[in-house]
């Protein structure tokens, strides 16, 4: 017997059996609310219920002195691809599939200069139409053109390809310190050079083709002064930090600073990036209008 | 099919794919009918293993006894893929009873097309094969699934 307590004229003696069947009891009637929740929550393919944020992972890996931003990478915070509607799953998913919280950095609109919004502002809806898997260019692929897909990063001496899935398309990347071509051809990728600032990647890019539109909100296209500049940083093993800054000095008041994307390294241990060819659009007057569209800013 | 607390849940949400502004997806916005999904039973007979969407392939009975070929349309395979939903697993399921919450194509569009939302094929397991149009919450997808029973 274990006397537990004697107050004023009153004595409380109970067995230890007592106590545990009092406390089972009160975790029986009053579950912890995790185990609630966790009884409660339907279960489905691919444990999408369970998506939450990556840990920091611990350090991340370095290579010639600098971070290895090599590896297979996510647009979100949980380290596989999580589908719009896998938030319908559970209210967890949420901070899973966010790759900035707009509440702490939020990502502006663009600030036109006078008269260039209707030049250069796209029509809202327009897009590169999904049936069509058409690239996105430098650099909306990497600010949401490819959607929910992943990338694969190779960093090798002297360059660094960027493949994704969706749209399939490449990037090359040198790091060898050559200098932009005096008058480069533009590409949708435009012409890219990079160095390291500390653990910082950054990355120079001009010459983007004008048919590239940037995606924000809302989505706009640029003149031929418009210069990229992207900056790559990996602060921990499970986190790649992308950051994009747009300067035109034809089109925008002031350069077009983005929130800072959490990219999450993959957690299927070494997954391929998947081959995605666009063989079975159903769908080709929709998509012909949508690609139409594309073409119009607001002042057509 | 809305309810108070989609406000409270898609805030959030909302807020966070306004901001991320992704492309437009073909299709959904003008061809199905998010207004009216229903729970489709029948028999799996096939699967297009093909980007940008799959189709899953269902024959389902009306009150008649008539049965309909229905095509529904789901997300990549890459994704489904990644969420352990495999060609292996349509194969392996091909000719036996499933239910399906579907979104079909608006009045006026093909019949027995739409898109698939939430698959249960005779394994048991549910998959989510769709883009959500009907906005459901968690809670409205809790309450939906005991009705998805192949």
């Amino acid at each position: 017997m274990i006397r537990l307590r004697e107050t004023r004229g009153l004595r409380y003696v109970l067995s230890l059996s007592g106590v545990l069947t009092i406390l089972l009891l009160l975790v029986w009637i009053f579950p912890p609310a995790s185990a609630q929740e966790k009884e409660n929550t339907p279960h489905f393919a691919g444990d999408i219920e369970n998506l939450k944020p990556l840990t920091a992972g611990g350090p991340a890996p370095h290579t010639g002195g600098h971070p290895d931003l090599s590896g297979v990478w996510y647009p979100n915070s949980g380290g596989t691809e999580i589908q719009i509607a896998y938030l319908s799953a559970s209210p967890g998913v949420l901070a899973a599939k966010m790759q900035f919280d707009p509440k702490e950095t939020p990502e502006g609109p663009p600030s036109f200069k006078p008269g260039m919004a209707a030049k250069y502002r796209v029509k809202p809806g327009a897009a590169r139409a999904y049936g069509t898997c058409a690239q996105f260019g430098t650099p909306a692929t990497l600010l949401g053109g490819n959607a929910t897909w992943p990338i694969q990063i190779i960093q090798t001496p002297g360059l660094i390809a960027v493949l994704d899935e969706y749209p399939l398309d490449y990037r090359v990347i040198p790091t060898d310190g050559r200098p932009h071509p005096k008058d480069p051809d533009p590409t949708f990728n435009g012409d890219s050079t990079a160095h390291w600032e500390g653990d910082t990647l950054v990355v120079d890019t001009i010459a983007v083709d004008d048919r590239v539109s940037n995606f924000g909100s809302p989505r706009w296209l640029h003149s031929d002064q418009e210069h990229v500049i992207e900056r790559f940083s990996r602060p921990s093993r499970n986190y790649l930090i992308y950051q994009v800054t747009v300067e035109d000095p034809v089109v925008l008041a002031k350069p077009w600073v983005s929130a800072p994307h959490r990219w999450s390294l993959s957690i299927h241990k070494g997954e391929l990036l998947g081959e995605f060819f666009c063989t079975n659009n159903q769908e080709p007057e929709e998509i012909g209008r949508q690609t139409g569209d594309e073409a119009k800013t607001e002042g057509k | 099919m809305k309810h108070k607390i989609l406000g409270v849940f898609a805030g959030g949400a909302v807020l966070f794919l306004a901001a991320a502004s992704l492309p437009a997806h073909h299709g959904y916005a003008t061809e199905f009918d998010a207004k009216n999904c229903l729970n489709l039973k029948g028999t799996l007979t096939g699967v297009d293993w093909e980007n940008p969407h799959g189709y899953v392939y269902m024959d389902v009975k009306d009150a008649s006894g008539k049965v309909h070929a229905w095509s529904l349309e789901t997300i990549s395979p890459n994704s489904m893929r990644r969420a352990n939903t495999t060609r292996e697993d349509f194969m392996n399921n091909s000719g036996k009873p499933a239910a399906a919450r579907a979104c079909p194509t608006k009045p006026g569009g093909t019949p027995d097309k739409g898109t698939v939302e939430i698959l249960v094929m005779s394994d048991g397991v549910a998959r989510i094969l769709g883009q959500n149009i009907e906005g459901l919450t968690p809670e409205q997808t809790k309450d939906l699934l005991p009705q998805l029973k192949p």
